[in-house]
Formats: C-alpha cells, structure tokens, sequence
C-alpha cells in the first residue's frame, strides 16, 4: 500500500491513468459482449456468403419436399386402386374418388386436347432514348404476354369443356394463381418461360379448337397486334403432371346440410334474377342468361 | 521503479474489464459502435497520458476533456457517417490508432533511454 502512495506521490497522474484504464477495461467488456450476442443471434448479421449457402440449402429441402408430396400422391393412388378392387361399394366410391382427384388435378391424366402457345411479338418496336421504362411499357403492353392474356385463355378453354389445363407443364388447380413477375410468369408458384407460354388442356379438341378460333375469339384479337403471339394446336394424346404443391386446408371446411341448402338456394335465386328482364319495356336482359 | 508504473494502470484495467464481463449488464446493439469508438478513444487517451506523465507535462483538465470530447466525436462520426452513407467513423479510427501508436513508441523510447542512463551511472 505504501508502495503504491508513494508511486502517486511521485506520479500525480497515475490514479486518474488508472481510472481510465478501468473505464477502457469497461468498455472494451461490454463491446465484446456485444458483438458476441450480435454474431450470435442469427440471420439479420450474418454475411451475404452464408445467406447465399442457407438459401440454397432451403431451395434444396423445398425440391426435396415437393417430390416427396408427389411420390406421397402416388401411393395414395395405387392405396385407393387397391382397395377399390375389393369391393362393389368401394368401387363405386373409388369412382367418384378418381373423378374428384382429376378434377382437382391431384392426379396425373391423359387424354386427347390441345395446346394453346402464346409468344411476345417479334415486332416490338425499339425504345426510343427519351422514353421513360414506364412509358415503354405502356407503349408495349400489347406486343407482351402478361398473366391475363394467360388467365383469359384458360377461361375461354374451360368455357369450351376443358376438363384438365397445365400452363407450362404446371396443373391449374382451383388454388392456382397464375402471376407475371418481370419476364418470368409464376404458376403455382413455380417461376416459368414468359414466352413462349404453352397452355395445354384436355378435353374435346374440335370444342376447343373452335372456342379459339372462332370469329372475334382470341386468336382475331391477338391477329390484331400479332398474329405470330397465338397459336393452337390440336394433340391425339398428352399427359398433364398432377398438382406437385402442398394443400393445406386451413379455412375450408364441409359446410353442415342448413348452410349447404341456404348457399344453393342463394345461387338459384341469382340464376333468377338475371334471367328476370330489368325493367318492363327492354326486351333484352342486361344480363346474358346463366348456363346450365 | 519506472517498470512497475506500468502495472497499477493495467491492473486497473483488468479490474474493471472483468467487473463488466461477467456481469450481466448489456448494452443494446444500437450502441455498439459508439462504445467500441469510445473505448479506442479511451485507449489514446491513456497511451496520451501515460506520456505526458513521463514528459512531467500531465494536466489533468487537458486529459479528462481530451477522453471526453474524443469520444463525444468519435460517436458523432460514426452517427453521421451512418446518416449520410460514408464510413466516417473510419477517420476516428485511423487518426486514435496512429496517435495510441505514435505515443506507445513514445513512452517505449522514454523507458528504454531510462534504462540506458540508469546503466550508464550504475556503469
């Protein structure tokens, strides 16, 4: 102790340096602890090169887990198949089984169709160098394929009978969303061509051949523009690939006997009123009537 | 003894290095950067004044701001340089390195002439 008041003495300025050592040790302490609870926390501070290999790995686990689903759906089948060969009843309710999974595309199908191949025009004009992208665009929008022209075909062929479509390979089911992203067009949430888009749909060829082509029909607009954007082609026999997302059901349910009926005499008394003239001197209906 | 001058200091530091390790108090990660540039202010600072005091030049209110406005600066570097995209804090850090080392090879070359004259009389 008397060591150390002596060193004072002599050197006045040793406590105040010693203080501030301590203040630094301080410091220094609590950035380390810091930066140890930073690094270890996890994504927001990791560098781009470790973000780049968990996304690839992710990418992977997804790749995997949807062929996973699609070989689960496989065997589910070859299950119903199995058990529909036992007996009669079960027969008859394997066949509604099997109509229900082709209808909701759960179930890869074959049959005779067509393909439907929308391409951007050829004729784009070039950008002129004082034109902004925005105005571009608009200029353009015509000579593009976007999700609509997509989304409208697929109408049209379902109108026509269609009973099975794929759009680049990918099954349209009732959750299918069909989105333009820049040039890549995601199905399903898959990302695909953007052009050429091909349309594939099972059902009666001539039907939709003609539902296509008929005057005023899609292939007239597209001519309009560009005759090279539609084209439809007639097929003996195609295979469409199942539905290879998951389906979770999370909102959905069977809805109880009361409900049903209410909703179904909803939608009678709608089919009513359109078919009701408006007022009494039109003798047109605004509305068209409503199909069977 | 000169040596043994050294050693109150740092076991000052360790002291207090060690009260906020294994404490369980933290900072909050928005202030890392400004504590991390205080404590290499602080580090100047010391390396300034162990050399002063050798000089026999230590002035205790030219030390404390010294410690004080270098950090309160440093921070304000790093919070600017933050806001307007440009790594100011670099300069901070360059500027306090250069004078920790600039000032350690001081206070080396006062000890070492020390040594030197305490051979020559003993000698």
């Amino acid at each position: 102790m008397s060591v150390f008041s002596s060193q004072i003495r002599n050197r006045p300025w040793l406590l105040q340096i010693t203080l501030l050592c301590g203040i630094f040790g301080a410091l220094l302490a609590a950035s380390l602890k810091t930066q140890d609870r930073i690094r270890g926390e996890g994504l927001p501070s990791m560098r781009p090169q470790q973000i780049a290999a968990e996304y690839s790995k992710m990418r992977d686990t997804v790749h995997e887990q949807k062929k996973k689903i699609a070989d689960l759906q496989t065997n589910l089948t070859k299950y119903q198949e199995a058990a529909a060969k036992e007996t009669g009843n079960t027969k008859l309710l394997y066949a509604d089984l099997r109509k229900a999974n082709i209808l909701a595309g759960l179930v890869a199908v074959t049959g005779p169709g067509v393909v439907v191949t929308l391409r951007d025009s050829k004729k784009l004009p070039p950008r002129p160098s004082d034109m902004t992208a925005e105005d571009y665009a608009v200029l353009t929008q015509d000579y593009i394929i976007h999700d609509r022209d997509i989304q409208g075909v697929i109408n049209e062929l379902r109108a026509a009978g269609a009973e099975a479509i794929a759009v680049n390979d990918q099954r349209v089911v009732a959750i299918t969303a069909v989105r333009c992203v820049g040039p890549v067009v995601q199905v399903n949430g898959v990302p695909t061509n953007g052009s050429p888009v091909r349309i594939k749909a099972l059902g009666d060829p001539d039907a939709l051949v003609s539902s296509m082509v008929m005057p005023n029909g899609l292939r007239d607009q597209y001519s309009i523009t560009d005759s090279s954007m539609f084209s439809v082609d007639k097929i003996k026999s195609m295979t469409l690939p199942a539905y290879a997302g998951a389906t979770p059901l999370r909102w959905a349910e069977v809805a109880p006997e009361k409900k049903a009926a209410e909703a179904q005499r909803a939608s009678e008394k709608a089919t009513e009123d359109a078919v009701d003239p408006i007022s009494s001197n039109s003798s047109t209906s605004k509305k068209s009537p409503a199909g069977p | 003894m000169p040596r043994s001058s050294i050693l109150v200091p740092f076991l000052g530091g360790l002291v207090g290095f060690l009260l906020v390790y294994v404490s369980q108090y933290t900072i909050p990660p928005y202030l890392a950067p400004y504590f991390s540039l205080a404590a290499l202010s602080g580090l100047d600072s010391i390396c300034g004044g162990i050399r002063a005091g050798l000089e026999g030049k230590f002035h205790d209110d030219i030390f404390l701001s010294g410690f004080l406005l270098n950090s309160l600066l440093a921070a304000f570097l790093a919070y600017m340089g933050d806001r307007i995209g440009v790594d100011l804090y670099m300069a901070a850090v360059l500027v306090l390195g250069w004078r920790v080392f600039t000032n350690l090879s001081l206070i080396r070359r006062y000890f070492l002439t020390q040594v030197q004259l305490s051979r020559k009389k003993g000698g």
